[in-house]
């Protein structure tokens, strides 16, 4: 299966909503990216994704990536220094269970769309905005039909 | 006119004047979060929305209220929000952590009232901007439920940050903890090299002791500190050469 067909566009739409208002009213900013295979640790495939898609540029360090590779059915998120010193220690691990946990009953629209709105609301305490900052990336879900060795 | 009579008048448009405010209760009383007296919305959009209220209620204390009112009644948006916020009272006591989202679909217009409690969290900037950019657009299209479920969305993370603010001030304390700890580490260790190295016969040789003890107190730094050393760029020599320059962090599994 293609990475792109793994979410109906429906699904698609309302997880792009999901990320557009978690990001109101914050300067963090925060990306799905779904691919198909994840040989190694997803964590750290997740980090490698983050820095090509330059999430590491935002100016105070708050991106955030949601990894999730479907043939392989592996899942992580990584948060950026700034937003990761702020966060409880066990919340990127409470989200990515809560998101195993979806992603087991099949749900996987309503995993994602919950977690994005989770850590919209750290973005929104740690680094509020009065929503007129520039959305510094763009293209809130990215696909990669990637084959072998990634 | 006799005089009593003129007075009476007067008290009688005094006491009109005093019940202005009190004119809710014109308007019906609330039969739970949403309330959609104008009939707007589909049964099954009002129970979606309602469940979500209630949920976030449970879980926060805060309460995010819909007032969908057939008729403003000739009175300003403003006037009728803050009326019925203040008479529906489904805030807790004085703390007045709530939200009124009053929607007038025959006047075409929207309010929302933020509670006292909750205005640290959404300021009128941002109340306006939910209206503005959120509200607005979709109901105009007409997509009342839509609308509503992004607008509550945005407003319970936006009340999330106020709610949690205790856990916040608990956190940053336990951030000076290990600060302090890191502080208490390197003087044992300073004092145990400081010794260790003094079994020479005392002599004043500190400064290195000083030197390695410095060192020490780098480690600790890093590895107890956090991040903020290995994303700084300059340290990259201590990232043990992962690469990955950032000192993020995250959490992956499969499923």
């Amino acid at each position: 299966m293609p990475a792109r067909e793994f979410l109906s566009e429906k699904d698609e739409k309302k997880i792009i909503q999901a990320i557009t208002d978690a990001e109101e009213f914050t300067t963090g900013e925060i990306r799905v990216h779904i691919e198909v295979k994840c040989k190694k640790d997803p964590l750290d495939r997740a980090k490698q994704v983050f820095r090509e898609l330059k999430m590491n540029q935002t100016d105070a360090r708050n991106g955030v990536i949601l990894y999730i590779a479907i043939k392989d059915r592996k899942v992580a998120v990584f948060g950026d220094e700034g937003i990761s010193e702020q966060v409880e220690d066990d919340f990127w691990k409470d989200e990515i269970d809560k998101l195993i946990g979806e992603f087991k009953q099949g749900n996987f629209e309503q995993g994602i769309e919950s977690v994005v709105a989770d850590i919209g609301e750290k973005l929104k305490r740690f680094y509020p905005s009065d929503g007129t900052d520039p959305n510094e990336l763009d293209n809130e879900i990215t696909f990669e039909d990637n084959r072998d060795d990634e | 006119m006799s005089k009593p009579m003129l007075t009476r008048l007067k008290f009688v448009l005094l006491t009109l004047l005093i019940a202005t405010p009190l004119l809710a209760q014109d308007f019906p009383d609330p039969t739970g979060h949403v309330n959609d007296f104008a009939n707007l919305l589909g049964q099954r959009e009002v129970q979606n929305l309602e469940s979500k209220l209630r949920t976030y209620r449970d879980t926060t204390s805060n309460v995010i209220a819909i007032a969908i009112v057939e008729s403003l009644q000739g009175l300003p948006r403003e006037e009728v929000a803050t009326t019925l916020f203040n008479e529906w009272r489904m805030w807790e006591g004085e703390r007045q952590n709530g939200v009124l989202i009053l929607v007038a679909p025959n006047e075409r217009e929207m309010q929302i009232e933020v509670g006292y409690g909750l205005e640290g969290a959404v300021t009128d900037l941002q109340a306006g901007r939910i209206v503005d950019e959120i509200l607005r657009p979709n109901f105009q299209q007409g997509n009342f439920y839509t609308g509503l479920e992004r607008a509550t969305t945005v407003l319970m993370q936006l009340g999330a940050g106020e709610y949690d603010a205790v856990d916040r001030a608990t956190d940053e304390d336990s951030g000076n903890l290990s600060f302090i700890v890191i502080i208490i580490i390197f003087i044992v260790v300073y004092t145990l090299v400081k010794a260790s190295s003094g079994g020479n016969g005392g002599g004043r040789r500190g400064r290195h002791t000083i030197g390695s003890g410095g060192i020490v107190w780098g480690g600790g730094g890093f590895s107890g500190g956090g991040s903020g050393g290995f994303g700084g760029g300059g340290f990259g020599g201590f990232g043990g050469g992962g690469g990955f320059g950032s000192g993020g962090a995250g959490a992956g599994g499969g499923w």
